[in-house]
């Protein structure tokens, strides 16, 4: 029994042992946060900004972050990356890297083909979200990190807020790589674009089979498409402007316009299929929403039960005229984000296997159906 | 010296259990997806009726000389020349079983671990602890297995907690479009993946139990286990990655390991890979004990020097395994573990079965 006890306690304790040969002393390391990608127009050269960050004067819990950037080049992406051993702060660590950042210039060029490696890289985190930086990448982190300490720091909290709130689909690195493999696995990646104190969304990236289509989704799209999706959104306000009927659609903002504002309790969608086996099928989009809203018309107007009913109407027109100009936008981009060819492949596999998805996505009549349900209205 | 205490029930399902599940996990369902691609959890299930199916076969041998293990009984069934040679193979068979799981699992360890550790000294201190355990009795080894139980149960945890999360449950979806052909096809992988229940010919008359079907009961116990863990991860690996991003994800348990994000551990991954490492080696001190077993009753007598036996098995082991470095050779090697084991846990024990009810008959005439 003695021996069971010692074979035991050395198994226990073997995952807190890193070896002799592949211990890495945490002072010496040189952790990513941020990776940024660029190809530069004129030489066709892959740059690598890193963004590493340490603390100076570090206490318990306390110290000055400084960050620096380290640039790589190198004709491809894994050149760069070889060129780093010659730099003097080695060794580079990917493995906490918070967000990829890739330049529109980059994404433009068939990115994934050079970053495939990083599936198999050690060191390399393969679970960060890729984003669209649209600006000058290389001059906005340099400034960024000069005028802002704590810049990495919020750019990960924000990272954070985005990926829990559901505001915009997030792809991570491997997903990014692996959807050259999967033909109907079409996504968009959001786009980021320099603001006064750090980053912004702005809109998102249209990708058909792993590469970009150059078709952008703006917020508003990007809002619709995450509401299209069966994904639970949370801590978001959604607001905009009824349109109504008799009004002409004037090009500036009209005061007297009926705005609403909501916040959704609940929602689920669904993807609908009802085909005939000559032509293409018939794809709806149903989604189903409990809402408070907020504000709704004009002025301090009660919500009274005739009232909520009537609005609840307005308010999935409206939103079914969005829809239809984001998923319109999708179709003529080529881009299956919201995953009907897997719907079709999975659920419908006749209707599937008479379409052609590549050639037919763009042509096949896709209609959003909202039920709206306003949940806090008021006593008559 | 090595049979006189007796095993519980218990312990006999904890030691099949881990034995039967071993590196293969990291690579499930990738080898039975060639052919069933978005259906390879089907083959996994089928791989675990084929399983159950050699394990009756080996209970119904055991049966019939319930005194006695393999290697003494063998003797009986196939004459003394034939049976000594029978058991030297079964010695051999099952030291290339512990290479062959020590040289694996250092190829894992040395490829998302520990890069720069030489080969030498993975293979070698895998080595030594496997021989320090297996040189004890099985009712040592069978207190230690039940103690690991617990390390096998934190892994099943962080498999299920990383492995629930952003996916989709349309990959499973049209169920069967493959054919029950190619299901079956996939089904022999499947198979491989589930040895370790041959350990049932050894051990089989030192397990205490009132009747002797409750031996039966165990290993049909253990195996369900088994095939409900398979079963668990493949689910876990169709609803992460589609059919067609499984084929060029050949250890897909890793990436979705890799895609767990927790403050307190960043890379949930490695801490898997070194625990898993204690459920690995059970499986290879149990092989390497048997080998040992089987090697002592090569010869007239019963050799009972164990801890030289073991030692002796186990410096060669560790001889040919600082050889495997390079992964082309594994993968021969591989192959001709599958033939073997193919070999040894279902087609020996129909033979040996078919063999010893003629005999019997013969007797009885």
């Amino acid at each position: 029994m003695k021996k069971v006890a010692i074979v035991f306690m050395m198994m226990c304790f073997l995952p807190l042992l890193s070896g002799c040969w592949d211990r890495l002393q945490l002072r010496n390391l040189n952790l990513v946060d941020i990776a940024g990608f660029d190809r530069n127009k004129e030489s066709e050269e892959v740059d690598l900004y890193l963004v590493v960050t340490k603390l100076r004067s570090a206490g318990q819990g306390t110290g000055d972050p400084i960050s620096t950037i380290i640039n790589l080049k190198g004709k491809t992406l894994v050149e760069a990356i070889g060129d780093g051993d010659f730099i003097e702060r080695t060794p580079i660590l990917g493995i906490s890297t918070r967000v990829y950042l890739m330049s529109e210039e980059m994404t433009s060029n068939n990115p994934i083909s050079e970053l495939a490696f990083l599936l198999h890289a050690p060191y390399a985190s393969i679970n960060t979200p890729v984003v669209v930086f649209e600006g000058d990448l290389p001059r906005f982190l340099d400034t960024k990190i000069k005028d802002n300490k704590e810049f990495s720091s919020n750019l990960n909290r924000y990272m954070k807020s985005l990926e829990n709130n559901n505001t915009v689909p997030i792809v991570s690195m491997m997903y990014f790589i692996l959807s050259q493999e999967e033909p109907f696995d079409d996504f968009v990646l959001p786009v980021f674009k320099e603001s006064k104190t750090g980053v912004e969304l702005n809109g998102s990236l249209l990708f058909r089979q792993g590469k970009s289509t150059k078709t952008k989704l703006d917020k508003k799209q990007t809002r619709m498409l995450m509401i299209l999706l069966n994904e639970q959104i949370r801590k978001q306000k959604f607001t905009g402007q009824l349109t109504k009927v008799d009004q002409k659609h004037s090009s500036k903002t009209n005061k007297n316009q009926d705005t609403y504002g909501y916040s959704i309790k609940k929602k689920s969608s669904s993807i609908t299929v009802s085909g005939n086996s000559s032509g293409y099928p018939k794809i709806k989009v149903n989604v189903r929403m409990q809402i408070n809203a907020y504000e709704l018309g004009k002025g301090t107007k009660q919500l009274t039960s005739g009232y909520v009913n009537r609005m609840e109407k307005t308010l999935s027109r409206e939103l079914e005229k969005a829809a239809v100009d984001t998923i319109q936008t999708m179709q003529r981009a080529n881009s299956d984000a919201l995953g009907i060819g897997k719907e079709l492949k999975a659920f419908h596999p006749k209707i599937w296997k008479s379409l052609d998805w590549g050639k037919d996505y763009p042509r096949v009549s896709i209609e959003p159906k909202f039920e709206v349900k306003i949940l806090n209205a008021s006593k008559k | 010296m090595f049979h006189l205490k007796k095993i519980s029930l218990n312990q006999l399902v904890c030691l099949v259990t881990l034995t039967q599940v071993g590196v293969h996990v990291l690579t499930i369902p990738y080898d039975e997806s060639r052919h069933s691609g978005h259906d390879s959890w089907m083959s996994i299930l089928i791989g675990g009726v084929f399983a159950q199916l050699a394990i009756i076969l080996i209970y119904q041998l055991g049966k019939r000389y319930p005194d006695q293990s393999l290697p003494q009984y063998i003797v009986l069934i196939l004459g003394k020349p034939l049976g000594i040679l029978v058991n030297a193979l079964f010695a051999a068979f099952f030291a290339e079983s512990t290479l062959m799981i020590v040289v694996s699992y250092a190829d894992v360890m040395n490829r998302w671990v520990l890069f720069e550790t030489p080969w030498i000294v993975l293979v070698g201190l895998s080595v030594f602890i496997v021989a320090f355990v297996a040189a004890s009795s099985l009712r040592s080894i069978a207190t230690l297995t039940q103690s690991f139980m617990g390390m096998f149960l934190i892994c099943v945890v962080i498999i299920c907690i990383s492995g629930i999360g952003k996916g989709d449950w349309r990959h499973f979806f049209p169920i069967g479009t493959h054919g029950f052909g190619a299901v079956l096809k996939d089904t022999l992988p499947a198979f491989w993946a589930y040895a370790g229940y041959e350990l049932l010919y050894y051990s089989f008359p030192f397990v205490a139990c009132r009747k002797k079907s409750h031996i039966l009961l165990a290993m049909s116990v253990a195996n369900g286990l088994t095939t409900l863990f398979y079963f668990i991860i493949s689910v876990i690996v169709m609803y992460n990655f589609s059919e067609n991003q499984l084929k060029v994800i050949s250890e897909p348990m890793v990436f979705i390991l890799r895609k767990f994000r927790w403050p307190v551990v960043q890379s949930l991954d490695i801490v898997f890979m070194t625990i898993w490492l204690s459920v690995t080696t059970i499986t290879a001190f149990v092989y390497l004990f048997l080998s040992a077993r089987y090697l002592a009753f090569v010869g007239r007598k019963e050799n009972r020097r164990h801890v030289l036996l073991v030692w002796v098995i186990a410096s060669m082991v560790f001889g040919i395994g600082s050889w495997f470095a390079d992964k082309q050779t594994l993968f021969s090697f591989i192959d001709f573990h599958h033939i073997m084991s193919i070999l040894f846990t279902a087609v020996l024990p129909v033979f040996l079965l078919l063999v010893s009810f003629v005999r019997g008959k013969v007797m009885n005439e």
